[in-house]
């Protein structure tokens, strides 16, 4: 039986396995010392999705401006769990939120080495 | 300039405590620090209460302040407030009268003394943020020095109101005062408080009144910490009692550190004001957390700018107070014991550490992102289930929407103010446990509430149109942030009131959420003149008392001006709406795991949307009864979970596409190089 650390709302590590796993469905994202973000399925979506506009057409909307950010989706592959998402400047660089140091964790609460 | 700010930022660690000191504290007897640090803390609350009843600007009325107490070497024993950020940033001021003046002739500390600091320079936060020091002596010894700090009314800037957006270096902002001595012998020189009232000429009785408050302060701690702790048990009993405080929390934070996961995190924020421009800027931050030590590099950040929203890298550091002294580490002494754990590392050049020359006046705009990420970084870092997650949160609102006007009152007076409304109301995030308080808190000071307005009808001219829920202002989430505030100020009174607003979140919001949840919406300006608002109350008729009424019916006969949140100064005419919200929290975790019974409550509640349940929370439910089916809403969103993996790319398809975006270039103006955000030249300030 693996040995687990919650690390998120929906993310774990196996440390066991030494991966990234779902807490929702179990399913095995990414290496544990990798970006969990490269192991979900990705989906851009345009701001207005998620913040109605309260007026159309106008220059400030009450709603995110999709020149200035857009909001970017992670999913778990397993189950569609958002993981995470972030608000960005297209194209800005994705960020790598949570750089483990895997052996401290081992060490701490058990696994392989 | 003569100041080193890297010896001001050196001075938040703590100076290395005395052999006397160590051995006094050894000696304390059992229960002698649980008594004599709760009667401290309570000298300190009620230093908060005198300087309340003692003041009279809204800042003050909002307790929106800071009481502390300094050891003789200046670190920080503990506080009352209020305002966090104003006891991190009393330490290198009163440091640098230790070093500097103490041993000076032509200055030194005598008993009665009272030093005057507000130039962001010498480790403030922005000049309208003012703190008085006084020592504490006993027998001829300095034992403590004690400060009492707000928010002040007016600098007598190029603007009104004390934060003027269209400074563009630091000599468009009024009065600035290195630390230095107003008061000798428990008197107030009558040269020094000319001096500032010349200063502040557009509202000299009121700036009197809040500079003889916060002495009025310093003095009563001074005398109740003298004759209940220090004469009552003795001077060496003083000195391990204080050293005691600041072991307790350099401890109490240490063990908690420690606790959390290892490992480097990081964050991204933004934010689009530069001044009166909008322009996109970002904050970059990564945390490096190994067993009790953390050290948090701001490198890639965006760089200096010509304009107002920049920072002393002080006064960023002490923003990070805001949120660690009011929730991880809220039950332990609010001593820089902390900070001795915490090292930062501020680019120079960058937004957070300007040239000498530049306009900090913006400082508490520009570390809104400080506080957005530092709550991040941290619950990323502390999330455990056998802690059950009490301290892990989206950020909050963080706006800190600031009104400020100037006008002749319908008593005749010159007034001046920044109204504690729109602060005071931010959102929470959303909790790994709870949802986020609606309307709760200014993030800046946890402990302040809005104003009076009965109080603040009486003296100013403009009424409170309407002050309510600003529905759907909340990031989603599983547990949603908390909401914000909407109110609409009306002139009365008197022909004309001159307002501002300063404000992020107007093309974007600076907060992001955590693991799934959303940030909040935008909240822009919006301004209704030339009514008919007036002509309708006279006749009895109907009114609106709502923002997205105003917006999407327009029932007035007005002009509707929806603007930017940062609003230049001018005038609005009697019977005018200058209308305003703070911020929602970030929401927290999937919203697709919200209990829809929740949501029903929310929207009746007129705090979420139906709209909002339809589409980001996915429920079936009937809108007249708010009567949820349970299961076709979990089959609704079971679907809504497969619509997304269908729509959504691997992570390698995404990026190549993703990366071939860029923002249109006319916002990148401030940014820096796309998308590292470094320095591309000098900033020419005229």
């Amino acid at each position: 039986m693996s040995t687990t650390k919650r690390i998120t709302e929906y993310l774990e590590i196996d440390l066991e396995d030494r991966t990234w796993t779902c807490t929702e469905c179990a399913e095995t994202i990414a290496p544990a010392d990798e970006n969990y973000k490269r192991g979900c399925l990705v989906r851009e979506r345009h701001p207005h999705e998620v913040h109605r506009p309260l007026i159309e057409d106008a220059d400030y909307s009450f709603a995110p401006d999709p020149d200035w950010v857009r909001i970017v989706e992670f999913y778990c592959p397993g189950c569609g769990t958002m993981v995470e998402n972030e608000y960005l400047p297209p194209g800005h660089p994705i960020t790598h939120d949570t750089e483990l140091d895997v052996d401290a964790l081992v060490e701490e609460h058990g696994g392989s080495r | 300039m003569t100041v080193n700010r890297d010896q001001l930022i050196d001075w938040l660690d703590l100076e290395e405590p005395t052999d006397e000191e160590l051995a006094c504290m050894d000696d304390l007897g059992h229960g002698d620090y649980e008594i004599y640090s709760e009667r401290l803390r309570l000298i300190l609350d009620e230093g908060v209460d005198v300087f309340v009843r003692s003041g009279v600007s809204q800042f003050i009325a909002a307790r929106d302040l800071a009481v502390a107490i300094y050891t003789p070497q200046g670190d920080l024993i503990d506080s009352a407030a209020g305002a966090y950020l104003h006891v991190v940033t009393g330490i290198p001021p009163l440091k640098y009268v230790i070093n500097n003046f103490a041993d000076d002739e032509t200055v030194g500390v005598e008993p009665g003394d009272v030093f005057y600091a507000n130039d962001a320079l010498y480790g403030g936060i922005h000049n309208p943020d003012q703190i008085a020091f006084m020592p504490i002596f006993h027998e001829g010894e300095i034992m403590a020095w004690v400060s009492a700090a707000v928010h002040t009314t007016e600098t007598g800037a190029i603007e009104p109101g004390g934060m003027p957006i269209s400074a563009r270096t630091r000599h468009d902002e009024g009065m600035k005062l290195s630390p230095i001595k107003i008061g000798e012998d428990y008197q107030l020189k009558t040269d020094m408080l000319e001096m500032q009232k010349n200063f502040i000429s557009r509202a000299p009785r009121m700036h009197e009144i809040d500079l003889r408050a916060r002495l009025t302060t310093c003095d009563r701690v001074r005398r109740r910490v003298k004759d209940l702790i220090i004469e009552k048990q003795g001077p060496d009993f003083f000195k391990g009692l204080i050293r005691r405080n600041i072991e307790e929390s350099r401890q109490g934070a240490k063990e908690r550190v420690d606790s959390w996961n290892d490992g480097t995190f990081r964050t991204v924020h933004f934010a689009d004001s530069v001044g009166y421009e909008d322009g996109l800027w970002r904050l970059n931050a990564t945390m490096e957390k190994e067993g009790p030590e953390i050290s948090i590099d701001y490198a890639g950040t965006s760089p200096e700018n010509d304009g107002s929203f920049n920072s002393q890298p002080v006064a960023s550091i002490a923003h990070t107070a805001n949120y660690l002294f009011s929730v991880p580490f809220h039950d332990l002494p609010k001593s820089n014991g902390t900070y001795d754990l915490i090292d930062f590392e501020i680019p120079k050049g960058s937004i957070l550490y300007p040239d000498a020359e530049a306009s900090t006046v913006q400082a508490v705009m520009v570390n809104q992102v400080v506080m957005d990420s530092t709550t991040t970084l941290f619950s990323r870092s502390m999330y455990d289930d056998e802690t059950e997650n009490e301290h892990v949160t989206a950020p909050m609102a963080n706006t800190g929407a600031g009104y400020a006007f100037g006008a002749v009152s319908q008593h005749g007076e010159p007034v001046a103010d920044l109204m504690s409304h729109a602060l005071n109301t931010d959102g929470t995030g959303g909790q790994a446990r709870r949802d986020g308080e609606d309307e709760a808190i200014f993030p800046w000071c946890p402990f302040g509430h809005a104003s009076n307005m009965e109080f603040v009808e009486n003296e100013y001219p403009f009424t409170h149109q309407y002050f309510r829920h600003g529905t759907d202002s909340c990031g989603h989430g599983k547990h949603r942030g908390g909401i914000g505030m909407q109110l609409a100020y009306m002139q009365h009174h008197v022909p004309a009131v001159e307002w501002l607003s300063i404000c992020h979140n107007s093309k974007l919001v600076t907060g992001q959420g955590l693991f799934g949840g959303y940030p909040p919406r935008t909240i822009p300006g919006l301004t209704v003149t030339d009514s008919d608002l007036k002509e309708r109350m006279a006749n009895g008729e109907y009114v609106p008392d709502d923002m997205i009424e105003l917006l999407q019916e327009q029932p007035l006969d007005a002009d509707y001006n929806v603007t930017s949140h940062v609003r230049e100064s001018q005038p609005y005419e009697n019977g005018d709406l200058f209308i305003g919200h703070s911020g929602g929290g970030c929401g927290y975790g999937d919203a697709l795991e919200r209990d829809p019974e929740a949501v029903m409550d929310d929207i009746e509640a007129d705090r979420v949307s139906h709209w909002a349940a339809e589409n980001i929370y996915e429920i079936e439910y009937d809108e007249e009864s708010l009567t949820v089916d349970e299961e076709a809403t979990e089959r609704r969103r079971e679907r809504y979970r497969e619509q997304r993996l269908e729509e959504a790319v691997p992570f390698e398809e995404f990026e190549d596409e993703w990366t071939e975006k860029r923002p249109p270039e006319e916002i990148l103006e401030h940014y820096g190089s796309w998308p590292e955000a470094e320095k591309e030249g000098p900033v020419l300030r005229m």
